[in-house]
């Protein structure tokens, strides 16, 4: 049988919520989302600060901000 | 100096005025007030925002958003706003009410008592390629017989094996799609199809349920995940506001653009 796995609780269910809904809008490359994920699981987790998190969420979401760009240069936009 | 812009959270039914506190996006750091602009018995819930300052999809502004939302819907229907939506001024979002009232009113009444869960359903195995090929002989055949010899597959020869692999994936995805909408479609209003963005990703659909119908629903999802393949999981989420199900566009022009 296929396996069910439970709705997330916290910070993930929020992460999971504008993702889910988002995805396309906001997170569309698939390795920032991972490691946007990655990084809401470690502040979950306690292993970073909120000062880190938010320091290292900025830089991906820069970064998902340069794909973009790139993306619509590309597409002539 | 006063702040004329303001961040769109969604669109509710209201009689009157309405504050909900200072729960709104952050303005260098502190929460502003959310509250109501109000046409008639529709209301914009909003909080000033200024429309220079750049809005990025973070943490910090996300979590407001989902809150603000989240927590209005447990108390009345919400028309949720995607992220990031702001008007220029307060006219321009009594403008876009007064052009929309009889759309948005529509859309209350459909939304109305209703929720949204997603379901999205993947292989869970370490190579797609090599899962497809051990349920498909022909697919195997094709595979043995490219790899088989002591000569190496051409070009040409790996573009038609890749071709024949996404027609496989592609089959796999529809019909597995086709069985999940059939066994959903009685327990939700809406049923919506999303690309799947990952390439072990079998369905990705979002659903329009009834509270009422929760119970109902989520019995439905351990009886279907539990008829499918070892190899599939099945990844939940929800209740939220029916985010994917929002039909209605404003046309703010917005700031950020």
């Amino acid at each position: 049988m296929g396996l069910l796995t439970l709705p997330f609780d916290g910070l993930m269910a929020i992460f999971r919520e504008v993702a889910d809904r988002a995805e396309a809008e906001l997170y569309d490359d698939g390795a920032v989302r991972d490691e946007l994920v990655q990084l809401y699981q470690q502040l979950e987790a306690g292993s970073l600060t909120d000062a880190e998190f938010d320091a290292r969420e900025m830089k991906l979401v820069e970064r998902l901000e340069e794909i973009e760009r790139h993306n619509r240069a590309k597409a002539g936009h | 100096m006063a702040i004329a812009g303001r961040y769109l959270y969604g669109l509710i039914r209201a009689t009157e005025d309405r504050d909900f506190g200072p729960v709104g996006l952050p303005i260098v750091g502190a929460p502003t007030p959310v509250h109501t602009i109000r046409v008639g018995d529709i209301g914009a819930v909003v909080s000033n925002f200024p429309t220079k300052d750049r809005l990025l999809p973070l943490r910090r502004n996300l979590e407001p958003h989902n809150r603000v939302i989240r927590d209005i819907m447990n108390e009345t229907t919400i028309i949720p706003m995607a992220f990031g939506q702001v008007a220029r001024t307060e006219a321009e979002v009594v403008k876009a009410l007064k052009g929309n009232l009889k759309t948005i009113d529509a859309e209350l009444t459909r939304l109305d008592g209703k929720v949204e869960m997603t379901l999205r359903v993947l292989w869970d195995v370490p190579n797609i390629f090599e899962y497809l090929v051990a349920e498909d002989p022909v697919l195997a055949l094709a595979r043995d017989e490219m790899f088989g010899r002591s000569s190496r597959p051409t070009q040409a020869e790996m573009i038609d094996m890749g071709k024949m692999f996404e027609e496989r994936l592609a089959f796999a995805r529809k019909r597995d799609t086709r069985r999940l909408v059939q066994i959903f479609k009685p327990h939700a209003a809406e049923v919506k199809e999303n690309d799947p963005k990952d390439e072990k990703m079998v369905a990705h659909l979002s659903f329009l349920v009834r509270r009422d119908q929760m119970q109902t629903f989520e019995e439905t999802l351990f009886q279907a995940a539990s008829s499918f393949p070892d190899a599939y999981v099945f990844d939940y989420n929800g209740p939220w506001a029916p985010f994917s199900f929002v039909e209605i566009d404003l046309r703010l022009d917005s700031a950020q653009a």
